[in-house]
Parts: structure tokens; sequence; C-alpha cells
């Protein structure tokens, strides 16, 4: 299991290796470096100075060389639009991302747990519809939408909730939900799959001979085992969420990592762009990892023998 | 069933037992999303004799016209029109034409790349298989939409471009799948004698191993459809999908955000177009997976 376990952490260090390295080709390839790296209407004077603090008139192997050492140092340069160190506008942007996620995971794990349970004991009941065609909809609605939806119907004409932005726990509400519901769909379909499997199984069935009571069944006996496969769903939706969330913030003007990413497009402020990329991508890749060493230790049964 | 009134009854000739089970094939069929389905690609390939409008013909003096059923609603413009007085049905059926040609040209380069790596990497095993498994793996672990961000802005905003980058996501997941079960098949006895009696490897994975995978390849193609259409619709509504005055639907809902509580049709049939498709397209892939390939009611 440790030479698996350190064949993962290679494997990841790997895949970061790979994302810096395209990312530099990019930055690279598309036209003059200099002017990629400035503001858009910048004179010649701050393409010169980019130019020599980019070390452009070094071999490009050296270019590299420097730029993966100071990625080492989490050196991710200025934004060309404020002169910020990109590294100080994600960490003051990391929390409003990171909390966004944990509410969404919430909404999504609060109602998927009862509707997948419910439609797995009492399959092909009314529950069991509603659990499908909420899930349905949630895989099939673009999030962007049905945001604006949730924005009108609630803020606009309901005047319930506030609309954009971050503010009290109230602002948390529609941006959460929208986010949620995306992997809500996935989630129902496991928690009542998996616990269709465990209800079919001889320990509940024994369970059951010795005359428990149905609730102790459902909620002792079958429910604990039912849910070891959403733990690590969880912990995988949690990279759903960074694709999620550059939309949903996008939609709810938070101030989150996302929209730092979209507006830095339209900037045209590509150290911005870069870090966004770098830092979503290693977080992407570390919960991968730590997902698969969760489970190497948690399951004896599986193997890992080459 | 048919198969047990088959054994009772008289042998019917092959022809009529495949015309038989072809029939209760197609009455199964679930209708509403097969009828959505038809009419989006009836939209798509002869929207330009359908369509009232053109779809990028400006008219200013008749702009955020309100839907049909709104008393200054007009039937010319079915379901009101856009700030910039353009025609929201005849955009919407462009719009169909946009998604689904841009989703097939992906499913044709990113899927079959994808299905020749999966191929390859499962019949392979060994070296070769491990390595495109962990490129695959790294493929797979890249937040799709920020990727995409970056490299439209890289290379610009074009049709091709974004066609470009979501076909290395389409080949890395369709890759995988194949690659399962193309180990399965590698193992059945027909291809340890197809070995044996001397075929060429290539002839191996075309005649026989492709043909044992290509319902998988179907269901995941149905599938993916749907999640490319969300993907390219979130790309248009982020500013760098597929260029204006290109109507995609994605793009349409992004145009029509600010003005949400005065002109709410600009926002909300485009929205409902996506929507109609892709859970059509995710019922259909149900239904086509269960029909077709009943092991893989996970996918």
């Amino acid at each position: 299991m440790v030479k698996y376990i350190g064949f993962r952490i290679f494997q990841a260090l790997l895949g970061l290796w790979f994302i810096a390295t395209l990312v530099f080709i990019l930055s690279r390839s598309i036209g003059d470096p200099a002017e990629v790296f400035t503001a858009r209407n910048s004179g010649v004077d701050a393409r010169e100075i980019m130019a020599a603090k980019l070390g452009l008139d070094r071999p490009v192997h050296e270019q590299y060389l420097k730029f993966l050492g100071q990625l080492v140092r989490l050196d991710l340069g200025d934004s060309v639009s404020n002169g910020i160190p990109v590294t100080q506008i994600l960490v003051e942007r990391m929390p409003a991302t990171f909390t966004l996620g944990l509410v969404a995971l919430i909404f999504a794990l609060a109602l998927s747990l009862p509707l997948g349970i419910l439609g797995a004991v009492y399959r092909d009941s009314a529950i069991d519809w509603i659990a499908k065609v909420l899930a349905f909809l949630g895989q099939s609605m673009p999030p962007f939408w049905s945001g604006i939806m949730l924005i009108i119907l609630f803020a606009v004409v309901w005047e319930m909730l506030p609309p954009a932005g971050k503010g009290g726990w109230q602002s948390y509400i529609l941006p959460g939900f929208t986010l949620g519901w995306g992997v809500m769909a996935g989630m129902v379909r496991l928690v009542r799959s998996s616990m269709m499997d465990v209800l079919d199984s001889d320990y509940v069935a024994m369970a059951r001979a010795k005359g428990l009571p149905e609730a102790v069944v459902i909620g002792k006996h079958a429910l604990r085992n039912a849910l070891l496969p959403v733990l690590t769903y969880s912990s995988l939706v949690l990279g759903a969420f960074m694709n999620g969330s550059v939309v949903v913030e996008q939609v709810f003007a938070w101030p989150g990592i996302g929209t730092s990413a979209v507006q830095s497009v339209v900037r045209r402020d590509f150290p911005v762009i870069q870090g966004v990329v770098i830092v979503f991508g290693s977080f992407f890749i570390l919960i991968n990892l730590l997902v698969d060493i969760m489970y190497a230790v948690i399951d004896p049964r599986i193997k890992y023998t080459n | 069933m048919a198969d047990t009134s088959m054994q009772i009854a008289a042998p019917a000739s092959p022809w009529v037992v495949r015309v038989r089970s072809g029939l209760s094939v197609a009455r199964r069929v679930p209708k509403i999303p097969t009828a959505v389905l038809l009419v989006l690609m009836i939209f798509a390939i002869f929207g330009q004799w359908i369509a009232p409008h053109s779809p990028v013909a400006v008219d200013m003096a008749n702009s955020f016209a309100p839907p049909v059923w709104h008393e200054e609603g007009t039937a010319s413009n079915l379901l009101g029109t856009d700030k910039l007085g353009r025609d929201i049905f005849s955009r919407l059926i462009r719009g169909a034409r946009v998604s689904l040609s841009l989703s097939l040209f992906v499913i044709a380069l990113g899927g079959g790349v994808g299905v020749a790596v999966g191929l390859i990497s499962g019949y392979a095993g060994g070296k070769l298989d491990a390595v495109l498994q962990r490129g695959i793996e790294v493929i797979l672990a890249m937040p799709t939409i920020l990727v995409a961000l970056v490299f439209v802005f890289a290379v610009g905003r074009s049709f091709e471009s974004v066609i470009l980058i979501l076909s290395p996501f389409l080949a890395a997941r369709f890759a995988r799948i194949v690659r399962g079960e193309t180990l399965s098949v590698r193992e059945r006895d027909f291809v340890a004698i197809a070995k044996v009696i001397g075929t060429p490897t290539w002839m191996i994975l075309l005649r026989h191993i492709l043909p044992n995978v290509f319902n998988t390849i179907i269901v995941l193609a149905t599938l993916e459809v749907g999640h490319l259409i969300l993907l390219e619709s979130s790309l248009s509504f982020l500013g760098v999908g597929v260029p204006p005055p290109q109507p995609a639907w994605g793009l349409m809902v992004a145009d029509g955000r600010e003005f949400l509580t005065s002109a709410y049709w600009i926002t909300l049939f485009p929205g409902l177009c996506i929507l109609a498709a892709v859970l059509s397209l995710n019922l259909f892939g149900d239904w086509l997976r269960d029909t077709l390939d009943p092991r893989r009611r996970q996918l």
C-alpha cells in the first residue's frame, strides 16, 4: 500500500507539472509574451520592462526553469490591471469560493440523502418519482440559467432573498442551491442504488428476521453501509464545484476565484488567469489524491499490486 | 415477451423475427424525448427555411417586442425580440444548429480519438496501456471550463477553438470506458482464435473488438451530446464560446441578463431550449442504455 500511495503522489506531481507546462506553453505561444503579460494599451516601456522581467532574451528552457522555480515559491507574478500580486488576490478570494462550495455540498446532501433513501425504501412511489424528476432537472439544467430563474422568482418577484453579492446568510441560499442542484442528481442516484443494494443484502434480511422494527433496520443496519460510497462521492464533488463555481459566481456576482477568472479574461489579465488555473488544477489533483489514499486506507478489499 | 411466443409458434424466418423485434423496440421508444430531439434536428438542418426572420437581422425600431401572448405582441415575432430587435424564435432555431453541429463535431473528433485510444490501450496492455491511462487521468483531473477559458483566451474566440478544446476532454472519457470494455472482450475465445490463425492486430481491433463495444459507444455518445451542449452553453454564457453574432443559446441567456425584469423572454426561452435538449438527450440515452447495454446501468 505504501508503494501505491507513493505512486499516486508521484502521479499527482506529474499532473501538476503538466498543468504548469501547459500554461507556460500557452503563454509563450500566443504572440509576444511581453504583450500578453502587460495591459492592453501599455506603452513600449512597460513591454520592455516585462520582457526583461520574464527573461525573454534568455533561451526558452531557461525561461521555463525560471517559471517553474517561481511556481515552487508560490510566486505567480503581479496582476497587470492593478499590480497586486496574484497570490494575494487568490488568497483573498479563496474563502468566498470555499464557503460557497461548502454550502452547496450541504444543500446537495440535505436533498439527496432523504430523497435517495426514501426512493430506495418505497420504490416507484410518489417520492421516488419526485426524486427522479428533481435529479433529471438538476442534471439537464444549465446552472447559469437556473440561477437566473431563481433570482427572478425569489429576489425580483417575491423579494425574499438578495439577488446577488455576498452578505448575510440569506445571500448564500440562492448560489448555494444553484451550485448544489447540479451535483445532487448524481448523488440521489448513488444513494438510491447503494441503499437498494444494501436492502437486498443478507444481513438486512437477518435483521428483519430477528423482528427488529423497520426504522432500526433501515436507520442502523442499512444506512451506515450505504453511506460509504456517498462520502467518497461527496469529496469528488468538490472538484465539480470548482468547475461550476466559475459560472455560478458570475451569475450571482460572488466575490470568489471564479469571478476573478472571468473578469481577468475580459481585462486580458493573463497572470491572474494563469494563477487561477494553476490553483484550481492543483486543488482538483489534490482532492483526487486524497480520495484515492483514503480508499486505500479504509477499504481492505482493494489490493494494489502491479 | 416476444421470445416465449416465438417458442410456441412455428419458427419464423429470420427476417420476420428481425422486423418483429425491431417493431417492438420502436414501440418502446420514449415518445416525448424522441419528438423533442426530432424537432431540434429539423430546426438544425432546415432552420433557414423554417425561421420567419434572419437570426442576425437587426431592427432597432422593433427592439424588446414581447411574445405573441402579450397585448403588444405580434405574430411576426412569436417569442419577442431582443435589444437589437432580432427575432428570438429565429435565433433559437439557428442556435439549435450551432449547439448540435458543435457537439457532433466534438463527438466525431474527440470520440473518434477516444475510441481508438481506448481500443489500443485495452488491447495492448502493458507499458503502453499504463502510459495512456496516466495521460487520460491527467486530462480528467483538469477543470474543463477553466482550461477552456484560458485556451480560448489564448487562441481567440471561434467555433473551431471551442471544438478543439472540448475534444480532448471527451476523448479521455471515451477512452476510459472503451478501454474497460476492450479488456473484457479481449479475453473472449473468438479473439484468441483470430490471433491463432494470424489475423493482423488492426483487423482484430476493427472486426472483432469494435463491433462488441459499439453499443457502449452509441450510448455514451448520446449522453455526452447532452453534456457537451451544457458545456458549450456555459462557455458561450461566459463569453468564450461561439462568437457573436452567431446565436448560441448560452450567449442569448447572457444577452438578456440586464433586462430580466423588463424583458424576461430574452433569457427564458434559450434556457428552456437548453433544458429541453439536454433533458431529452439524457432520457433518450438512458433508454438506449437500458435497451442496448443493460450491464452499464451506472454510466
